[in-house]
């Protein structure tokens, strides 16, 4: 695993410039829970993502995992509205046993591999009810990285409980299964193969926008994505796939954002881009004042591959602390 | 008859001594002929455990949940080889997952059936949650963990499998033939409303070139009797070759087939791991 993890540092930096394309699972004939994704330019350069996690260990003999909690109040006779604890642990991804044999596999068939460039990551925990903050009665805080590390640095999260949370939480160490969060991360890559002839009838395409739009209001994106596919119906647009691995989908999504740019302006909504954040976004489009009779039926061959961001996420359990119970709890309340 | 006798007895002992193994979910697979490949999907886990906790009356057990298209079955190992000894000699390759669809969990004796967030790893979404359990209710989940319906997770995947797929198809009409002719029957005659057929061609929208020149040649190879000897001296012998067209119903037909990626849903077809609840 050691040599794994050092040919995957040595392949990083002198790769940093190649990027992975994320439509094309290059494991075949390998293993049934193995993705590869090629490299855009080395023919024998894979990239993967662990695919696991694990907690850290001292160097210490005994080794201990990197776990700490400390809970207060939980043993004074007070009001649970005055207990919490602390709770802080160093985890790291890791490679399951049947991705390693995979792995080895591949790369003794004399191919190369290198984990995933990370742009950015975060660790949030996952609510069992859809939009509902996640266990906001067990925590007051869940603090970790800002800043994205690298697929092999350790991922380190601090935690703030409240009274029932340090009196769950403490009673859920001697349990096979403490907590389940997410390290989520995303990474640059390419997208998937377009190879289209594209005909677009500009002065159709712009009538039947301003007939919409003479009724008044803005066009978000899907409603113009929608119309883009009765315009194809309609044959005002029209796609002729060579080749290349891009769904009609994403063909739609590619030629809307062509005309986008050319026939729509963007209009700045006052919409926060999530329930915690205080951005803006473009989110609606109007018709630009345009010269109809300028408009021609234009004519391109859609040959490329578009950069795209890649989503996703590993599943970190802590599990297994309660062997180690007496040397990871701790009552901040004790007298020494 | 005694050899039926003695076959029938071995047959029968085979059957009462083979192991009793319970049969191996297949995985869902798709074969590609043209490139010789077969697309599969590797069955996902369910993985159960119920604890009891004892931390407060509102979390008095708690029930660990893991739904994993990433972490191995136990019967893939198996699956793949039968799979590869169905398609011998073709290439395997797991599909991309590329998202998922109405994800739910029904858990009868919580009272609960709800829609739930997955989140997507590289090999598939995934489910791991971790639902405490009051004590008021702890006995009916006690009761019903080991039941078949205990629990239910359902949800459909989506991803992309390359397929050929006929993007354009063109029939005309046997009238095609009566106008290769409409200006006399010998072949100077014929190759001149070829060429105005070729024209007309150009001004029918067609999207594909391969499209048009299978209806070219279909023309040709179907309008056309071919069979008829001949023996020409001379260009000019040729030019006034008398040319048989066919009668009848004819089918005049092109068309162009392309690989395209054809998006596809499976739903969850898990192998359920319940662990021993403790008491």
């Amino acid at each position: 695993m050691y040599l794994l993890i050092a040919s995957v540092l040595t392949l990083w930096s002198s790769h940093a410039h190649a990027i992975p394309i994320f439509a094309e699972n290059a494991a075949q004939n390998v293993n049934t829970a193995l993705t590869l994704y090629p490299d855009s330019e080395d023919q024998n350069l894979y990239y993967f993502m662990p695919n696991s996690s694990s907690l850290q260990m001292t160097n210490t003999t005994p080794s201990l995992p990197m776990f700490g909690f400390t809970y207060w109040g939980l043993n004074t006779g007070a009001s649970l509205e005055n207990a919490g604890a602390y709770l802080s642990f160093t985890a790291h991804l890791v490679s399951d046993e049947a991705q390693k044999a995979a792995l080895n596999s591949f790369i003794s068939g004399g191919k190369r591999v290198a984990a995933l460039p990370i742009q950015t990551s975060i660790v949030n925990l996952t609510s069992s009810q859809k939009d509902a903050i996640p266990l906001k009665i067990l925590f007051n805080e869940l603090d970790f990285s800002a800043h994205a590390g690298m697929a092999e640095d350790d991922i380190g999260v601090n935690a703030v409980l409240t009274g029932i949370g340090a009196k769950v939480f403490k009673a859920a160490i001697d349990t096979p299964d403490l907590m389940k969060v997410d390290y989520c991360y995303q990474s640059q890559g390419l997208g998937p193969d377009f190879n289209a002839h594209v005909m677009v009838d500009y002065r159709r395409v712009y009538d039947d926008f301003q007939s919409h739009f003479s009724a008044g209001g803005f066009f978000w994106h899907a409603q113009i994505d929608a119309e883009i596919e009765k315009l194809i119906a309609n044959h005002a647009i029209s796609i002729v796939i060579n080749g290349g691995d891009a769904k009609e989908e994403e063909y739609v999504k590619s030629i809307s954002d062509e005309i986008v740019e050319k026939l729509m302006q963007p209009h700045l909504q006052a919409v926060p881009t999530s329930a915690a954040g205080s951005g803006w976004s473009f989110a609606s489009y109007s018709l630009k004042i345009t010269n109809r009779e300028e408009l021609t039926t234009v004519h391109w061959d859609m040959m490329k591959r578009d950069n795209v961001i890649h989503e996703a996420c590993i599943p970190v359990t802590l599990s297994g602390l309660k062997p180690y119970y007496n040397d990871i709890v701790k009552n901040a309340d004790a007298t020494n | 008859m005694k050899t039926k006798i003695i076959g029938i007895s071995i047959l029968f002992t085979i059957l009462l001594t083979s192991p009793c193994k319970a049969a191996t979910t297949p995985m869902q697979s798709w074969v590609n002929e043209d490139t010789k490949t077969v697309y599969f999907l590797p069955n996902p886990i369910l993985k159960i455990r119920l604890n009891h906790l004892g931390a407060d009356e509102n979390y008095w057990d708690q029930l660990s949940i893991d739904f994993s298209y990433t972490e191995t079955n136990p019967e893939s190992n198996q699956a793949a080889k039968a799979l590869e000894a169905e398609y011998p000699g073709y290439l395997f390759q797991r599909v991309l997952i590329s998202g998922v669809e109405q994800p739910s969990i029904s858990i009868p004796s919580l009272g609960m059936h709800e829609s739930v967030e997955m989140k997507e790893a590289a090999e598939g979404p995934y489910y791991h949650q971790i639902y405490y359990i009051p004590k008021s209710k702890s006995d009916a989940v006690r009761a019903a963990y080991t039941d078949a319906s205990f629990i239910a997770l359902t949800g459909k995947v989506k991803f992309s499998i390359p397929s050929k797929k006929t993007v354009e198809s063109i029939d005309l009409d046997s009238e095609t033939c009566d106008q290769l002719t409409s200006s006399g029957n010998d072949l100077a005659s014929v190759v001149q409303q070829y060429a105005i057929f070729s024209k007309q061609l150009d001004r029918m929208g067609i999207q594909y070139k391969t499209t048009k020149e299978a209806l070219a040649k279909s023309v040709l190879m179907n309008c056309l009797d071919l069979t008829a000897p001949i023996s020409i001296q001379s260009f000019r012998e040729l030019l006034n070759l008398r040319i048989q067209t066919r009668r009848g119903s004819i089918k005049i037909h092109g068309e162009t087939a392309k690989t395209v990626m054809n998006e596809v849903d499976a739903p969850f077809q898990y192998l359920m791991i319940r662990e021993k609840a403790d008491e």
